[in-house]
């Protein structure tokens, strides 16, 4: 009988705690309350759910390295012979041998298990002259907070060289000359403009017997020179006479045409993909948070979905174009929980952002041809706790631009603004590459930069140039993509390319 | 009889177009060798970038030379050949190395070293009779003499 009344108690005080959550849910995820009753859900959660969920470790926002080793990685990496050189991009398999040769290597240095004989710090010159030598050049091509280099290398975003660095660009792996037999590692702190050496108590045989077998099977003679060689970073010649460009010193010329893999762009497999299951809609949705028995749903003149939630609006159009604006009376999508808004700084938002892209991606096809990654500089700006980061959708390791569907200039397949831990705005172009057999010719960087400037204007008197990169440009009509330049020049804020 | 003497004018003006862009052609063209006591004719039609200096030694096998000029200068790299005592133009895969500078106002170019002094001689030219010349000389040692070296800091630092 007692257990009987024990049961029976116990039913009711479930049922009571199950009321109260599906009350909790239906009030604070819907629009029966008005946003600033919705303050009371948030400070519920600051306040007491992830005070409780940190305490049992299961709060959301732990950082996985994974995640950011995804889509951070380096743009191509520099095998440096001191007769020869040779560029390799993601997805080949030997950028995947070098970067983990090499990521291993500096892990181990991070992690203390190789041994720094000496630390100093050199000159620029001593800097660049790494690379006439044996040596791996590791070209993140745009600017990161250290703790992302450092999470991606190691799983941790602090370590013994945290105190070193605030921004970094790339890493040199020194194998010596025929002189000196250390092995060393290079690396700038971009904001102090310090470049560190560390000598290390390492033999350098394993490293230098790997770039010894690549450069003996592949033979065939080097033209790339890099900007310092060539004197092009000096704006003054020695007789006093100025030149038209100058060139951020690190930026690689290819003196002579060579071949590039033309890509195939396939333009109509979304709307196919999308059509095929109406589920795949659905597990976009449930990315963004939209829950498919409140929301609004509707289509618009373009034959665009549109799905409209308490928070925000999803648009998916049919050309693969995927696009999430906040509500300007509501605060967007919660991606990143934090009670402390100092906290969300670049590292928590660009963590934030690769956890949320790998999510959004994790349903949509893709081939081992195409990898996505960081595509912009992600340092602290002046204004912290707001910030935009892009992605680039990389085809055979190259990043291949989109054409804006409104201005129709070039730019980044993922846009994310993001506002204290809300995702503001998100636009993504879903698209899918494969390779071609066909190949065009890639022209010397020169002979591209005479076409730049006849483009913007042959009468510029003075043009920086901080970037040359090899690309491709998706303007979603043709289905066969050329390699082309992609050109960052001070003070011009779009993208510029060229072929 | 009208008609063939049309004939014939067109022919005749066909062939003097021809000749004459043939003339231009020619006239642009740089020169295969030039003497080796050539100056320039009017200064500062080209700066050279690199090498810096006009003297200098390395093991590097492959020289780049790199050199800033106006647009629509014709930019030729020589070699100095002791045999003729003149400069040839350099020719590397049926192409010379040469080329006409565009709005970027750069050229740059790679040329492989001969072991011992290689003397090189870089013209920039406006037309046949304009042009600025400038030569600079590339010692490549040998491996050897580098590991002489690397023994005697060997045998310092140890």
């Amino acid at each position: 009988m007692r257990l009987k009344k024990y049961l029976k108690d116990m039913t009711l005080v479930l049922l009571i705690f199950i009321s109260l959550i599906l009350v909790f849910q239906v009030w604070f995820s819907s629009n029966i309350v008005p946003n600033e009753a919705k303050n009371i859900s948030e400070t519920f959660q600051e306040s007491i759910l992830e005070p409780v969920l940190s305490f049992f470790k299961l709060n959301k926002n732990s950082t996985s390295s994974q995640d950011i080793s995804s889509v951070f990685w380096p743009q191509k990496i520099v095998l440096n012979d001191s007769n020869k050189r040779s560029v390799l991009y993601y997805n080949s398999e030997e950028y995947q041998h070098f970067y983990q040769m090499s990521e291993d290597f500096i892990k181990n240095i991070m992690l203390g298990n190789i041994k720094i004989k000496s630390k100093d710090t050199v000159t620029l010159d001593e800097y660049f002259s790494v690379l006439k030598g044996n040596s791996i050049y590791l070209d993140y091509d745009n600017l990161y907070d250290f703790r992302l280099f450092s999470v991606s290398i190691c799983g941790e975003a602090d370590n013994e060289w945290s105190n070193d660095y605030s921004s970094v660009r790339e890493c040199m792996i020194s194998l010596g000359d025929n002189v000196l037999n250390n092995v060393s590692v290079y690396m700038r702190d971009y904001k102090s403009g310090t470049v560190f050496r560390y000598i290390l108590e390492e033999n350098k045989e394993a490293l230098e017997k790997e770039l010894d077998r690549y450069f003996l099977s592949h033979q065939s003679a080097s033209t790339l020179s890099y900007s310092f060689e060539l004197n092009f970073h000096k704006q003054e010649s020695g007789d006093g006479s100025l030149s038209k460009l100058v060139f951020d010193p690190l930026i690689l010329f290819n003196l002579v045409a060579t071949e590039g893999k033309s890509i195939h762009s396939d333009q109509n497999w979304f709307q196919d993909w999308l059509e095929i299951e109406s589920s795949r809609a659905g597990s976009i949705l449930n990315t963004f948070q939209i829950n498919p028995m409140t929301m609004l749903k509707y289509t618009d003149m373009n034959n665009a979905r549109v799905f409209v939630e308490n928070d925000g609006t999803l648009t998916i159009s049919p050309n693969g174009l995927l696009e999430y604006h906040a509500l300007e009376s509501g605060q967007g999508l919660r991606i990143y929980e934090t009670e402390d808004k100092s906290a969300f700084d670049i590292y928590a938002a660009a963590s934030a952002a690769a956890n949320f892209v790998y999510a959004v991606n994790e349903d949509l096809p893709k081939s081992a041809f195409t990898s996505i990654r960081f595509s912009t500089d992600l340092i602290e700006n002046n204004s912290q706790g707001s910030y935009t980061i892009e992605f680039d959708l990389c085809a055979g390791g190259i990043p291949v631009m989109q054409t804006d569907p409104v201005t129709g200039e070039r730019c980044h397949s993922i846009t994310m603004r993001i506002e204290n831990g809300y995702l503001k705005q998100y636009r993504q172009f879903v698209r899918l590459y494969s390779e071609s057999d066909s190949t065009e010719p890639v022209t010397p960087v020169i002979n591209a930069m005479d076409g730049l400037i006849d483009t913007l204007n042959p009468q510029t008197e003075y043009l920086s140039v901080f970037n040359v990169s090899r690309c491709y440009v998706d303007d979603g009509a043709a289905e066969l993509l050329a390699p082309q330049w992609k050109v960052g020049v001070e003070g011009i804020q779009t993208i510029l390319t060229v072929k | 009889m009208k008609r063939k003497a049309l004939q014939k004018s067109l022919c005749g003006f066909f062939v003097l177009v021809f000749l004459f862009s043939l003339g231009i052609v020619s006239a642009f063209a740089s020169p295969e060798s030039l003497p080796s006591d050539i100056v320039s004719t009017k200064d500062g039609l080209i700066t050279v970038r690199a090498p810096e200096t006009t003297s200098s030694s390395t093991t590097n096998n492959k020289l780049t030379i790199s050199a800033v000029a106006s647009p629509g200068t014709i930019v030729t790299v020589y070699r100095y050949d002791g045999n003729t005592g003149q400069y040839q133009k350099i020719w590397v895969d049926g192409s010379p190395l040469e080329a006409s500078v565009g709005s970027s106002w750069l050229f740059a170019t790679q040329v492989d070293l001969q072991p011992g002094l290689n003397q090189f001689l870089i013209r920039g030219a406006w037309d046949e009779y304009t042009y600025s010349v400038a030569r600079f000389d590339v010692n490549l040692l040998k491996e050897g003499f580098m590991d002489r070296v690397k023994g005697v800091i060997t045998v310092i630092f140890n």
